[in-house]
């Protein structure tokens, strides 16, 4: 097709909108509604245009392009009736700046110093210089508003983690709204209202956290103003260079696109034009990085303790100390943890150091427990999410809690079932894809595993089992490439092992693909380098008091000091107060290193460093070098070349022995009485090399609270408790007094904790509690706001 | 939330399974109700599988769909030309301050809910309130204490 914009000849390939077509050959039409990742909307009406035979000024954006087409897009009467839309706009949107007669030197010194309660222009917009309303103000040319000018007058909201909304800097393009809708399919802020009186949320006054937000921060990549602003990013300034990298946080191994402003890493977002970006990342991808990375509290400085307490040492001194403790102590009273979030090259540069120090056999992970490795053992040759959703003719879903992990599966299945693909979720919690699923199946809290049981019995002919398992097991057979999908939360439920053989059985029966996802990034990539030890056989051995030494590089498996001599910590964070480390070696951690590492399906994934390591913290790999110089250790530092060998691509996992699992006892642990309640319990979901990023990122700990009890809306109304109120939680053997927190993501009759520290009442997850407010004065509840 | 499960089942199986069904189903909730509750919304959205995001976005886009109970007795205000020309706006004002609401709202005791309407059709008595079904013309700030003692 050939057509003519403004007197020049173009031609078009496929089918395209005007604007499209424009912006392919370099012409600028203004806009603000459209974006490449969205369904045309035509809502701000600044991409009027002229064409030939077509009445009127139609919208580019909307309009497609024709063969013959004559389309003029810069004439007197477009240019003016612009103007005359964007004043418009701008006589809601502070903008007092652009018609102050002092603007341009304002900009550079500053002359006009009022005091305003207001926002008056763009100074102090979050947004300012990288607003794409400046730029359509600027090539509009606009210097002056003849409407009378009305400011909105709304309270920021920032009761919510991670970005504020300032609805008073809003010019209603709809972005945020239709990119939660198309693209997230979350639906999560909509158009309440109409008129002036419009604002843009969730339903009923919520706030995000009340209406069940992922947090996945695409509204804010969209929006076009300072409306959407990031908390931790607002007062950078405009970035100055990107850099593409990769998330470490889960199997999934997202690309990411690390934000720098100078040198200092201040966002991460998804891969391609920064600008443009949608919302393929979760909340852990998109916002919990560059918190991390800059937290205060980074460990930046070598330090041992002395009798007094923590002292700050050189880097010499603290290499020649762990040098002669690794020395000097038994090679068999030692225990070595390695993070699962470290890169295949520190892996591989630890191991190789910890081979010439006659260490190797004593490595372990603290992610590596015996129902992990069997877990892993079920993940290998997982598909990817692109792969599951490319070939799946159903998704059976496993306790998988999708709002704050994994977007890349969630993102897949809501698609699937969009098309109308089966998708069933077995669990008792709800996240985003819940209203996608074509079946929810919630077994009985305490007969889990004999769901699974009677599926596998059902698949294999054996036994009819009640009808929801008769449906399920006829919607199996009669899919024809099924992908089972479970979580590493499952591995929280004491019946895990059980579920996972059954679940085993059920994927071979049924033929289908499993994909495991779990949070501990790089862990198949560790086990690929080291043959490791199970967990728990370390930590038993360490109760027996025949370790002497511990050295935890990057892991975190203690919060207080087991029963050893010496404690090595070599990490990002300093470790808790209450291990009592001797001795402290700040390393290097995401965005410092390059390196490589391997996701959930076995794909190896390279990243380069964005920024130099803050304050003295070094690269694990120079840490190793500096403690073998120290030790005279032959062969140390390896060459690159020799790093790169050990490496094996496509990694082949070495596994501890698996347990088999002790069969546990029959029991419900069903709500059946008023207050009684089915209590389930779970690691942090979100954690990064060994510590919870609840404890790092504040909007992490809004989002997921520790110690806190989570609870639904409906039975916090029967109980008459609100949120931050304490109750007290009752089992046989135990009582606790805790905060509660509402949310819709567990269901009515159950009640989720994240224990910081042990379980609670025992060992059976779940179980069943009994509830009643008030009391526990000692635990002062959390406050709601805490961002 | 359990005595409404009943009525919203009976106003559903009315309708398809179709975004097209919301505003009807919108509208027999509230005539069913009074008022559009969260729980109805919930109901609705895993009736059409539509967030309740969604839905509430549509039914506040509509002045005819209201999200606060009813009180015992309705006040409105005419806002017309006759009874703005007579202060009506003024009137409303006076009992948004009386009552302690907004426009829209309920009172605590759920004795009064305030509207205001555009008119009454009785512009000769301007300025107008309307309680209930009775009409109050010719009215004054300093009469409201007195008539609203009238309701209880």
């Amino acid at each position: 097709m050939k057509l003519r914009i403004d007197n020049r000849a173009v031609e078009i390939a496929g089918p395209a909108t005007i604007l499209q077509v424009a912006e392919a050959n370099g012409i600028y039409i203004p806009h603000l509604c459209s974006h490449p990742e969205l369904t045309p909307y035509g809502g701000c009406r600044l991409c009027i245009v002229e064409v030939d035979g077509i009445r009127g000024y139609p919208t580019s954006c909307t309009t497609l392009a024709e063969d013959g087409m004559v389309v003029r897009t810069q004439t007197k009467t477009l240019s003016e009736m612009r103007r005359e839309i964007l004043q418009l706009m701008l006589s809601e949107h502070p903008s007092a700046c652009l018609i102050c007669d002092e603007a341009d030197e304002c900009r550079d010194f500053q002359v006009t110093i009022r005091k305003v309660g207001i926002t008056t222009g763009c100074r102090w917009c979050p947004k300012d210089e990288d607003c794409e309303l400046q730029h359509v103000v600027q090539s509009l040319g606009i210097g002056d508003i003849t409407f009378p000018v009305c400011y909105r007058d709304m309270p920021v909201e920032t009761q919510d983690p991670f970005f504020d909304h300032d609805y008073n800097l809003c010019v209603y393009c709809g972005r945020c709204v239709r990119i939660c809708q198309e693209q997230r399919h979350s639906s999560i802020i909509a158009f309440r209202q109409r008129g002036r009186r419009t604002t843009i949320g969730p339903a009923f006054g919520q706030s995000h956290l009340e209406a069940n937000c992922e947090f996945c921060g695409a509204c804010v990549s969209v929006c076009p103003t300072g409306a959407l602003a990031e908390k931790n990013r607002k007062w950078h300034g405009g970035a100055t260079s990107f850099q593409d990298s990769v998330c470490p946080l889960c199997s999934m191994a997202c690309d990411i696109q690390v934000v720098r402003a100078g040198e200092k890493i201040v966002g991460t977002l998804p891969p391609g034009d920064p600008r443009q970006s949608g919302g393929e990342l979760c909340v852990k991808g998109r916002f919990c990085l560059s918190e991390w990375v800059n937290h205060p509290r980074r460990s930046l400085t070598p330090r041992r303790r002395f009798p007094e307490g923590l002292g700050v040492i050189s880097w010499e001194e603290a290499a020649r100390q762990a040098g002669s403790i690794l020395e000097r102590g038994d090679p068999a009273r030692t225990a070595v943890f390695l993070s699962p979030h470290l890169t295949l090259e520190e892996i591989a540069a630890a191991s190789l150091f910890l081979q010439r120090a006659n260490l190797a056999g004593h490595i372990t992970s603290s992610a590596l427990t015996r129902p992990m490795a069997s877990f892993l053992s079920l993940g290998q040759g997982s598909p990817t999410a692109k792969e599951m959703e490319d070939s799946a003719d159903l998704v059976l879903s496993v306790f998988v809690g999708g709002n704050h992990n994994f977007a890349p599966f969630t993102l897949a299945v809501k698609r699937l079932a969009a098309r109308g693909i089966p998708y069933i979720q077995v669990g008792w919690l709800a996240d985003t894809t819940s209203r996608f699923a074509s079946q929810r199946l919630s077994p009985p809290p305490g007969e889990e595993w004999l769901f699974f049981q009677r599926l596998a019995s059902g698949l294999s002919g054996k036994g009819a089992g009640p009808a929801d398992i008769r449906a399920l097991v006829a919607s199996l057979r009669g899919a024809t490439a099924p992908v089972i999908v479970l979580s590493g939360e499952l591995l929280n439920l004491s019946a895990a092992e059980r579920l996972l053989a059954d679940i085993e059985r059920i994927a071979v029966l049924a033929k289908a693909r499993l994909l495991a996802l779990h949070v501990h990034g790089n862990l198949p990539g560790l086990l690929s380098l080291v043959a490791a030890e199970a967990t728990e056989d370390v930590t038993a051995r360490i109760r027996e008091g025949t370790v002497d030494t511990l050295y935890l590089v990057g892991d975190q498996p203690f919060d207080s000091r087991p029963n050893v001599k010496t404690i090595i910590h070599q990490g990002a964070f300093p470790p808790p107060d209450a291990l009592r480390a001797d001795l402290l070696l700040p390393a290097a951690t995401f965005g410092e290193v390059s390196g490589s590492c391997h996701d959930g399906s076995g794909r190896r994934k390279t990243f380069a460093r964005a920024v130099p390591p803050r304050g003295e913290s070094l690269p694990h790999q120079e840490i190793f070098s500096r403690i073998a110089a120290t030790m005279d250790l032959p062969g140390f530092p390896p060459s690159p070349e020799e790093i790169a060998r050990r490496i094996p691509d496509p990694p082949g996992v070495i596994l501890p022995a698996r347990g088999k699992g002790k069969p546990p006892a029959e029991r419900r642990a069903r709500a059946r009485s008023r207050g009684v309640f089915s209590l389930l319990q779970e690691r942090t979901p979100h954690i990064y090399h060994g510590t919870s990023l609840s404890r790092i990122v504040p909007g992490m700990a809004a989002i997921a609270p520790e110690d806190t009890l989570i609870m639904n809306p409906a039975d916090a109304e029967r109980m008459g408790v609100s949120d931050g109120k304490a109750v007290v939680m009752r089992a046989a053997r135990q009582e606790r007094s805790l905060a509660v927190a509402i949310r819709k993501i567990v269901p009515p009759g159950f009640v989720l904790l994240r224990p910081s520290d042990r379980f609670f009442g025992g060992t059976d997850n779940p179980q069943a509690v009994e509830i009643a407010p008030g009391a526990g004065s000692e635990n002062p509840p959390p406050g709601r706001r805490h961002v | 939330m359990e005595p409404m499960r009943e009525p919203m089942q009976s106003i559903l199986k009315e309708f398809p399974v179709e975004a097209g069904s919301l505003i009807p189903i919108l509208q027999k909730t509230q005539e069913a109700f009074g008022y559009i509750s969260p729980q109805a919304v919930e109901r609705i959205s895993r009736f059409l599988k539509l967030t309740e995001n969604e839905i509430f976005g549509v039914a506040s886009f509509y002045s005819q769909f209201r999200f606060i109970p009813k009180g015992r007795h309705s006040i409105t205000v005419c806002l017309g030309t006759a009874c703005h020309v007579r202060s009506g706006g003024i009137l409303l004002e006076a009992l948004e301050r009386h009552l302690e609401i907004q426009t829209g709202e309920c009172t605590a005791d759920g004795r009064f809910d305030l509207e205001a309407v555009a008119c009454l059709g009785c512009c000769a008595l301007a300025p107008v309130v309307k309680i209930d079904g009775d009409i109050y013309g010719n009215m004054a700030v300093i009469k409201i204490k007195e008539l609203l003692e009238k309701y209880e």
